[in-house]
């Protein structure tokens, strides 16, 4: 499954948002997410990638920033050799 | 002087939602307290509570909800109810000339607690980002404000079980005063936590539960009493300066005609009779009533011992012979204490008792106490009484009292 795909659906299963109006181009604060809420969101992203997201991310607009921003942290765990665990998906590679 | 009226209500609590089936709960003697069924119950000593069946998530978006304490939650949508009630056309009216008075005891409890639960507990919890928000006091003032874009000021209001009734009275005074024409009123508390409830556990003010039946254990005003039952919830009305609501043909359940305050400075948990008659003299005299006015009193009556026998005495030292010609019940013997949102929930009991001449019953009274000695409408509701002014009395820890007066507005 590609990130995108698993950020929509983390985003639909915790705000109980419409999969359709989700696309990678759409903004947060068009579907109601305000900075707040996605900060609140950001914990459902690093338990479900096992990552550290970092907390400040004034450049995070859209959706396709933040699956943007997380395959970035998985390239770069990917290198690095370090992380908290294996994938549970083929997001990195399935994004590249 | 201008005059107030009360043009809205809405109420979330433990005997139901919505005015009409909160009001026949109590009238048909329904409670809504019961055995909890929390994970944590088996730590308790009082095992009961007065929970409001209430799901954010089905009234407000679960984006909505992510960031609202259930006190907020219970707080929007009693206030939305309200609004909806008073038929008021934001975006026709000037919104800086209204306010948000809201009173709460404990705030957000849930979101302060699972946050400390978790930091105590576990060296790697994150704090959620909107914990301060969400737990502030404010949060449910700001937010009914921030829904509904009202500019004037939205004040917060926590003096214990008399919250509301004074954020109610403090709002009266403001409209009086000309500070604004209209304001979003009430209170909610959502405290049925773990650690809350251990907390009124220790201070053993809680009632005996009665096993054959849960739903009888709070007994106001009964010589067998054993306390209260925490209960939480949200009511809201609105206020609307008289002229104001009658230009745009308003609906008027009444006029919220007295407020009085008062402190006992005596002691922080004992009630004090004189502290409370004060109150209750200060609110008639705002009111320009007499004793032989009122029709009906929603006393504060916890059911606890000595609370009970010192409110008794208040009203006898306040209306004099009238004290004992008055109905007067409790009806936290069904819908629980209510905290925060005690003194709103109950001044919504008083004005629908008014508006539809029903004087709801003091539930479960089975013995007669010689300290307690008045018509506590032991006997089931009284149907058909044109009741003309009703009083509820706020009694709160910190020797804080707050009396409200509501008369017909057609007097």
């Amino acid at each position: 499954m590609k990130t995108f795909e698993i950020v929509r659906d983390l985003l639909v299963a915790q705000f109980e948002l419409d999969p359709q109006a989700i696309q990678a181009q759409t903004a947060l604060d068009e579907v109601g997410l305000d900075s707040l809420a996605f900060m609140e969101f950001l914990f459902a992203l690093e338990d479900k990638f096992h990552l550290k997201m970092p907390e400040h991310q004034p450049q995070v607009k859209t959706v396709g920033d933040i699956v943007d921003q997380v395959d970035r942290l998985l390239v770069a765990r990917l290198e690095t050799g370090q992380g908290e665990g294996q994938l549970e998906t083929g997001a990195v590679k399935d994004a590249q | 002087m201008r005059k107030v009226v009360v043009t809205g209500m809405g109420i979330l609590s433990p005997t139901g939602t919505g005015k009409d089936e909160f009001f026949a709960n109590l009238l048909n003697g329904r409670s809504g307290v019961q055995r909890l069924r929390d994970p944590f119950v088996d730590k308790l000593t009082t095992k009961i509570a007065a929970p409001t069946l209430f799901q954010g998530e089905h009234h407000l978006s679960r984006l909505k909800c992510a960031t609202l304490d259930r006190t907020t939650q219970l707080a929007l949508v009693a206030a939305t109810q309200a609004i909806t009630d008073a038929a008021i056309d934001i975006d026709g009216v000037d919104t800086e000339r209204i306010g948000v008075y809201w009173g709460t005891g404990m705030g957000s409890a849930h979101t302060v607690e699972d946050c400390y639960a978790g930091l105590f507990s576990d060296a790697h919890y994150r704090v959620r980002p909107a914990t301060v928000v969400m737990a502030m006091n404010n949060a449910a003032a700001s937010q009914i404000a921030l829904d509904f874009g009202l500019l004037g000021p939205s004040l917060t209001y926590s003096s214990a079980c008399s919250s509301s009734a004074v954020a109610i009275g403090e709002a009266l005074r403001a409209i009086r005063a000309g500070i604004i024409d209209r304001a979003i009123v009430g209170g909610a508390d959502a405290l049925l936590t773990y650690g809350t409830m251990r907390a009124w556990d220790a201070l053993r003010t809680l009632a005996v539960e009665d096993i054959d039946d849960p739903g009888s254990s709070c007994r106001p005003f009964s010589a067998d009493r054993t306390g209260f039952v925490l209960g939480e919830g949200a009511a809201a009305l609105v206020l609307e300066e008289a002229h104001s609501a009658s230009a745009r043909a308003a609906k008027i359940y009444a006029e919220l005609a007295g407020y009085g305050a008062s402190t006992d400075a005596r002691h922080i948990a004992r009630p004090d009779a004189q502290g409370q008659a004060r109150a209750i003299l200060a609110a008639l005299a705002d009111a320009g009533l007499a004793p032989a006015d009122l029709g009906y009193i929603n006393a504060h009556g916890t059911a606890t011992q000595v609370g009970d026998a010192v409110e008794t005495e208040a009203l006898k030292l306040s209306l004099g012979s009238y004290a004992s010609t008055i109905p007067i019940s409790s009806t936290k013997a069904l819908h629980g204490h209510l905290m925060g949102a005690a003194g709103a929930t109950e001044l919504v009991v008083s004005l629908l008792a008014m508006q539809r001449g029903c004087v709801p019953p003091t539930a479960h009274y089975r013995i007669l106490d010689p300290a307690c000695d008045l018509d506590y409408v032991t006997e089931g509701a009284r149907h058909g009484v044109p009741l003309g002014a009703v009083m509820s009395n706020s009694f709160a820890f910190g020797g804080n009292n707050a009396v409200l007066v509501a008369k017909d507005w057609d007097r």
